[in-house]
C-alpha cells in the first residue's frame, strides 16, 4: 500500500477511532461547573430571578419550576410563597431533600434576603442543578413589593407603571392576607434589573443540508 | 468550557452574529464543493459522482471525532448540547419526500439557496417550490400533526440505541465512512464505464 494522502488520512482516522473506542468517554462528566464559571455567574448576577417573574410563574401555574424555601420551619409556617416547599438550609443535603429537588426543573431558592439563598445556590449549583436561581431580594423584598408596592413617581415610564399595577394586582394572591410583616435578618438592597439567562424548555432547532 | 452560549460566555446577539458567519461560510464551502450545480448533485443518484456522499460523511466524521475528543479532554459538556429528538416515522416519510424532491429538482434546501445566489435559474424555481411546499404543509398541519409527531424516540443517540459505548460507535461510524468512500468510488468507476 502506497503512502498517498488518502491512505494516511484513512489510517490516522482508524487510529483515532481505535483510541476513542477504548477511551472512557461516557464516564467523563464535564457537567461539573468550574469555580471560574460560578464566580462568573455570581458576578454578572445571572443567578437572580426577580420577584415579578416568580409571581408570573405562580399565576401561570407553570409546572416546570420549584420554589424552595430554605428558612427555618417556623418562619415557613408563618408565611411562605404559595406553592413553595420548605427545605431548611441545614437539611439541604439530607437524603429526603434529594428526592424533593428535581434537577429537570427550574429551582428558585428563597431566604429572607439574598445571602443565605446565595450560599445555598453556591452549594447546589456544582451538583448538577443547572436551572438554579435565587429569588432576588428574598422574602423581605417579596413581602414588600406585594403587600405594599412602592408607588412610582409621576414621571414614571410605562414599564414602571405596569410593574406597579402587576404588583398591586398580584398582591392578594401572593400574600394571602395583607398583614404580614417581613422577617428581617438581612438588609436588602433595592434590586435592579439584571441580565439573566434561563434555559429554554426545549428549543426547536432546524437543520439540514 | 463549551458550549460557550450555554455557559453565558456570550449573549444571544453575539450568538446570532456567529450563526451568520457560520451560515455564510457553510454556503461558501458548499459552493466551492460544486454543490451550487444541480447537475452535479443529481449525478449522485445515478452513482456517477459521489461527491455529496463523501462531503456528508467527511463532515459527519470530522464533527463526530472532534466532539468525542473534546469530551475526552473535558472541553465540552455534551449534555448541554441540544440534540434533535427523533420522530422515526415522521422522519422516514419526510426523508423520502425530501429525497424525491432532491432527485427531481437536483437540489436540497441548503444547496438551492447556494444555487440561487450564484444565479442559477433552476434554483429559483426550486426555492419557489420549497416555499410553496412549506405553505401547503403549514396549511394542512392539523391533518398531518399525528404523523408529524409519530414514532417519538426522544433525543436518542446511536450509543443508547445500540447500547454500546460512545467510543465504539465512533469507531464503527469511521469504518462505515471509509467503507462508503471506497464503495462510492467503486460505484463511480463502474457507472462511468457503463456510460462510456
Amino acid at each position: 500500500m502506497n503512502l498517498s494522502a488518502k491512505n494516511i488520512g484513512f489510517g490516522s482516522l482508524i487510529i483515532m477511532g481505535i483510541i476513542l473506542a477504548f477511551s472512557p468517554i461516557d464516564d467523563i462528566h464535564v457537567n461539573k461547573i468550574t469555580t471560574h464559571e460560578l464566580v462568573h455567574q455570581l458576578h454578572n448576577q445571572s443567578n437572580y430571578m426577580e420577584a415579578e417573574e416568580v409571581a408570573h410563574m405562580i399565576i401561570d401555574k407553570d409546572p416546570s419550576f420549584q420554589i424552595i424555601d430554605i428558612r427555618n420551619l417556623d418562619d415557613y409556617k408563618k408565611y411562605h410563597i404559595p406553592g413553595s416547599v420548605s427545605i431548611p438550609i441545614e437539611t439541604l443535603f439530607a437524603p429526603e431533600t434529594h428526592d424533593i429537588l428535581d434537577s429537570e426543573k427550574t429551582i428558585i431558592l428563597v431566604s429572607n434576603g439574598n445571602t443565605q439563598a446565595g450560599q445555598a445556590w453556591l452549594l447546589l449549583r456544582p451538583r448538577g442543578y443547572e436551572d438554579l436561581f435565587v429569588l432576588h431580594g428574598g422574602m423581605n423584598h417579596w413581602v414588600n413589593v406585594f403587600s405594599n408596592p412602592p408607588k412610582p413617581d409621576d414621571g414614571a415610564i410605562d414599564d414602571e407603571m405596569f410593574t406597579f399595577q402587576f404588583r398591586k394586582a398580584a398582591g392578594p394572591v401572593m400574600m394571602g392576607t395583607n398583614n404580614v410583616v417581613a422577617a428581617s435578618d438581612n438588609q436588602i438592597d433595592k434590586p435592579k434589573p439584571v441580565k439573566r439567562r434561563r434555559k429554554k424548555a426545549s428549543k426547536k432547532v432546524d437543520e439540514g443540508c | 468550557m463549551a458550549p460557550f452560549y450555554k455557559f453565558d460566555y456570550f449573549s444571544e446577539g453575539t450568538g446570532f452574529i456567529i450563526a451568520l458567519l457560520l451560515g455564510v461560510s457553510f454556503g461558501f464551502w458548499l459552493e466551492r464543493a460544486g454543490f451550487g450545480s444541480s447537475k452535479k448533485l443529481a449525478l449522485q443518484f445515478y452513482f456517477r459522482d459521489m461527491t455529496v456522499l463523501k462531503v456528508m460523511f467527511t463532515s459527519i466524521v470530522v464533527a463526530m471525532v472532534g466532539l468525542a475528543f473534546f469530551t475526552l479532554f473535558g472541553w465540552i459538556d455534551m449534555t448541554a448540547v441540544y440534540i434533535n429528538p427523533t420522530y422515526i416515522w415522521a422522519q422516514v416519510i419526510g426523508g423520502l419526500i425530501l429525497g424525491v424532491g432532491f432527485v427531481v429538482g437536483g437540489y436540497c434546501p441548503g444547496t438551492s439557496v447556494v444555487g440561487a445566489v450564484t444565479g442559477r435559474i433552476d434554483a429559483y424555481f426550486f426555492l419557489g417550490g420549497a416555499l410553496f411546499g412549506m405553505f401547503i404543509f403549514g396549511e394542512m398541519f392539523p391533518w398531518v400533526e399525528d404523523l408529524f409527531l409519530s414514532g417519538n424516540m426522544g433525543a436518542i443517540r446511536l450509543p443508547e440505541l445500540f447500547n454500546l459505548s460512545t467510543g465504539v460507535v465512533v469507531f464503527l461510524v469511521i469504518l462505515l465512512a471509509i467503507g462508503m468512500f471506497y464503495g462510492g468510488e467503486w460505484l463511480e468507476n463502474k457507472f462511468r464505464e457503463e456510460e462510456a
